[in-house]
């Protein structure tokens, strides 16, 4: 089967970007099928990026894919043709053209990330590491600045990772539970430490992922947005049973969440 | 029935048994490496079903878990290690004399040990199979403290570590031989511009090797005191810290994927213009474009640890630097495309597979992008969208890259043309197949499946499913291509000289080159990628009339 080479020619590659276009176009009215519902404040500046991203990749994949296939159809040898093609070696104009293109596109998608992780970081503290570590190295120095801190959070809950399991102790309750409840539109906090090895926090509702480091407090800020049941994944290698390491995330009415508070508190050490 | 052609090969090519001896020709070298690493692959890739099998399903039932651990593990090392790398450094043992004039390499007796080295390591890698304790299971990065919590005294961990070191310390001594040999024993005209760009990334790999590879080496060393004399290095109890394990891991790790990925860049840079007879379009900036990836190389190792202990600050510098490699990389891309436009394309199987690393690895750039902007690395950073896109850079680019070269120049290394319609069949079952096991794992990373899992979420199985298939596939296309190798290099039709009327200096050889690879070292006059100019082809079969 020999498929008959196509021509070349304005209108031939009108209708190729055209093609090109249209499924840049398609993909992007779909770009949801990828991706998970938003349940966090933090999620929709995240998604928009994405968005962008995919739109913008995806154009560029097929136009490459679409000269690729175009080049094997359209200046394929025929059988028996011998000779060669053009000695062209290089056009500067061409060169210079797609340097500064993709040149543009990357400073504008790195500022694009920067000010999404601006605004996320307003609500949503990332930040780990030297600077964030001194001020929360140790139970001590949590108290020194308890204004601070408390005036940012509406609720903030401990968490102890270990191999294979989430430890979650609340404010006011004495025995760490192994359930993670919380109150939908507050401001949460989780403060991260890790008993053994190094785990990772990420609920892909939320978008929010944070290595749980031993030695070191990690915490990770947001504003759940929506009521519901979602999972809590360990994303660093653990161990054997690294991919069992999950608990549900309970995203709560205040009522409801304050019944279950209750009870917890209610049980005895 | 012996054929009488059959018996001609082992005319031409001398005894079969000094591929397994000691030689000290870079050609019987090259082989050497390139079967070895042939091998290992097919290792690998078995590994990698048995993974594909396991996750066909969400619960645990081909493998327990710690053994699944120990497979993902082991199927990185020896897909990095003692495939991507080695196969890569046998192309540039194998070609870099004859594509720059020189009889050998620099050190023939250091590159004999070099290759002998892999054989080694690999077998120490593979002996942890043996122990009690079974492989390393903390997964190719061997972060600790989860790496340093082994009891016993000989653990697999340790057996990864020496045998890691190891092959690191061959790479090490290839990366000297390529840069001497490349530097100093260029033919006389043979300037730096008048270079193959196969030669040029070799040369920038091995500078990338000879700087990161040592600081790998200094990290395991501190990690196997960790490991094995209870220092604390990195572990938290005594003091130390795990993220600074992590730097240097990656200071070595990311440059080592332009490691991977340039020598195949350098193979399809040779296969491209050849097949589209046209000159390569942009040669020089192709060739400056591949220094700059490396320079750039060195400043983006934190990108893989966004979500580790790293400020903010650090996470905005290193998302910038990662976002300027995506420029020489593109330019690359849009050059390759450049030389294929116009031209008079000859749709072989290497061409199939070079086109289809453009293809690939263009999707793999744009994921790339993707995970290098720090807000949606935090959502998708150790996801299945992660696996997706280092597969499309690793497979759809470099693996793609390699089998290019395995058939480009085949021929020239056997004196035998490859079966083409087997080559197609190859092409085809790996492309279709690759597609199907990688793409859809971006989209289980997005909604919410973390990678090195072996227990699942059960709304993932279906597009679980397609990826295991998508994989076997990809396991059963190498069957042709392995067919195809062995029926033509003892029964295939004679190439001659210049099969693909190439203008480097390779093809003004006989196919097999002879021992000495050149009667009388070549003169160069012109560039390598001279199609369509008829001045220079009238040149070119001259200097080959002299050299027989």
């Amino acid at each position: 089967m020999r498929i008959p080479r196509i021509p070349t020619g304005p209108w031939v590659y009108g209708a190729g970007l055209t093609i090109v276009l249209l499924l840049t176009y398609w993909v992007g009215v779909n770009a949801d099928f990828f991706l998970p519902i938003a349940a966090a404040e933090e999620a929709p500046p995240i998604d928009g990026l994405f968005r962008f991203m995919l739109v913008v990749g995806a154009g560029i994949s097929f136009f490459v894919i679409g000269v690729l296939l175009y080049a094997a159809l359209a200046f394929r040898r025929e059988p028996g043709e011998t000779g060669d093609g053009q000695p062209v070696e290089g056009v500067l104009t061409l060169e210079v053209l797609w340097t500064a293109i993709p040149t543009a596109l990357v400073l504008f998608i790195s500022i694009s990330s920067y000010n999404v992780y601006q605004e996320i970081s307003e609500t949503a503290s990332l930040t780990a590491g030297h600077t964030h570590t001194t001020l929360l190295s140790s139970a001590e120095a949590q108290d020194d600045t308890p204004a601070v801190r408390d005036a940012a959070v509406d609720l903030e809950i401990q968490v102890e990772a270990q191999q294979w399991a989430w430890l979650f102790t609340y404010p006011g309750v004495k025995v760490p539970t192994g359930e993670l409840h919380l109150p939908v539109d507050q401001e949460v906090r989780l403060v991260m430490r890790s008993k053994d090895v190094l785990h990772g926090f990420w609920v892909p509702e939320f978008r929010l992922k944070q290595d749980v480091i031993p030695g070191q407090t990690t915490s990770v800020r947001f504003r759940p947005t929506k009521t519901g049941t979602y999972v809590l994944n360990c994303t660093q290698l653990c161990g054997a049973y690294h991919g069992a390491m999950k608990v549900e995330v309970k995203v709560e009415t205040i009522p409801e969440y304050q019944r279950w508070l209750k009870e917890q508190a209610a049980v005895q050490p | 029935m012996v054929d009488a052609s059959s018996l001609d090969v082992f005319k031409e090519s001398g005894d079969w048994r000094k591929y397994f001896g000691f030689s000290t020709d870079h050609k019987v070298i090259g082989i050497q490496y390139l079967v070895t690493s042939f091998f290992f692959y097919l290792l690998g890739g078995f590994m990698a079903m048995v993974i594909r099998a396991e996750l066909a399903t969400p619960e645990t039932n081909v493998v327990e878990p710690d053994v699944y651990n120990g497979l993902f593990t082991i199927h990185a090392t020896v897909m990095i290690f003692l495939w991507i790398i080695p196969a890569s450094a046998g192309f540039g043992n194998y070609l870099i004399p004859l594509l720059i004039g020189a009889r050998d390499m620099a050190f023939p007796r250091l590159n004999a040990i070099s290759f002998w080295i892999i054989p080694v390591g690999g077998a120490l890698l593979l002996s942890s199979y043996l122990i009690p304790s079974g492989p390393a299971q903390s997964g190719w990065w061997a972060y600790p403290p989860l790496s340093t919590s082994a009891t016993d005294f000989i653990n697999g961990q340790l057996l990864w570590i020496i045998s890691v070191i190891v092959l690191g310390t061959s790479s090490i001594l290839a990366a000297i031989n390529f840069i001497v040999t490349i530097w100093s024993m260029r033919a006389e005209g043979m300037d730096l511009f008048r270079m193959p760009i196969f030669v040029w990334n070799t040369l920038v790999t091995s500078a990338i090797t000879l700087l990161s590879a040592p600081v790998l080496v200094g990290a395991l060393i501190l990690l196997t005191f960790d490991l094995s004399a209870g220092t604390s290095f990195f572990n938290p109890t005594g003091g130390g810290n795990p993220v600074v394990y992590q730097h240097l891991f990656w200071f070595y790790s990311h440059p080592a994927v332009y490691i991977m990925i340039l020598p195949a860049m350098g193979i399809i840079s040779e296969v491209l213009p050849t097949f589209a007879r046209k000159p390569l379009f942009g040669y020089r900036v192709i060739a400056l474009s591949t220094v700059a990836i490396a320079v750039l190389g060195f400043t983006v190792w934190a990108h893989h640890m966004f979500t580790s202990g790293t400020p903010g600050w650090l996470r905005m510098f290193f998302m910038f630097t990662s976002m300027i490699i995506a420029i020489p990389t593109g330019i690359k891309v849009f050059n390759w495309l450049a030389t294929l436009w116009g031209g008079k394309i000859l749709l072989n199987t290497a061409m199939l597979f070079a086109m289809g690393f453009v293809g690939m690895f263009v999707i793999g750039g744009v994921t790339g992008i993707m995970l290098a902007s720090v807000p949606v690395n935090i959502h998708v950073s150790n996801t299945y969208f992660v696996v997706a896109h280092l597969h499309y850079v690793l497979f759809g680019g470099s693996v793609f890259g390699l089998y290019a070269g395995m058939y480009y120049w085949f021929p020239k290394m056997t004196g035998r043309l490859m079966n083409e319609t087997l080559g197609q069949i190859h092409f085809w079952t790996s492309f279709i197949g690759f597609n199907l096991c990688f793409f859809p794992m971006h989209q289980l990373g997005l909604l919410g499946m973390p990678r090195r899992v072996a227990i699942y979420d059960p709304q993932f199985t279906l597009v679980n499913l397609i990826v295991s298939t998508g994989g076997f596939l990809l396991g059963i296309s190498t069957l042709p291509f392995i067919f195809n190798a062995v029926l033509s290099w003892v029964r295939g039709r004679p190439a001659g000289a210049n099969p693909w009327n190439g203008y480097s200096l390779e093809w003004t050889v006989p196919s097999p080159p002879p021992v000495e690879n050149f009667v009388k070292l070549p003169v160069v006059t012109s560039g390598p990628y001279e199609y369509g100019r008829e001045d220079k082809a009238k040149e070119q079969t001259l200097n080959e009339d002299e050299s027989r």
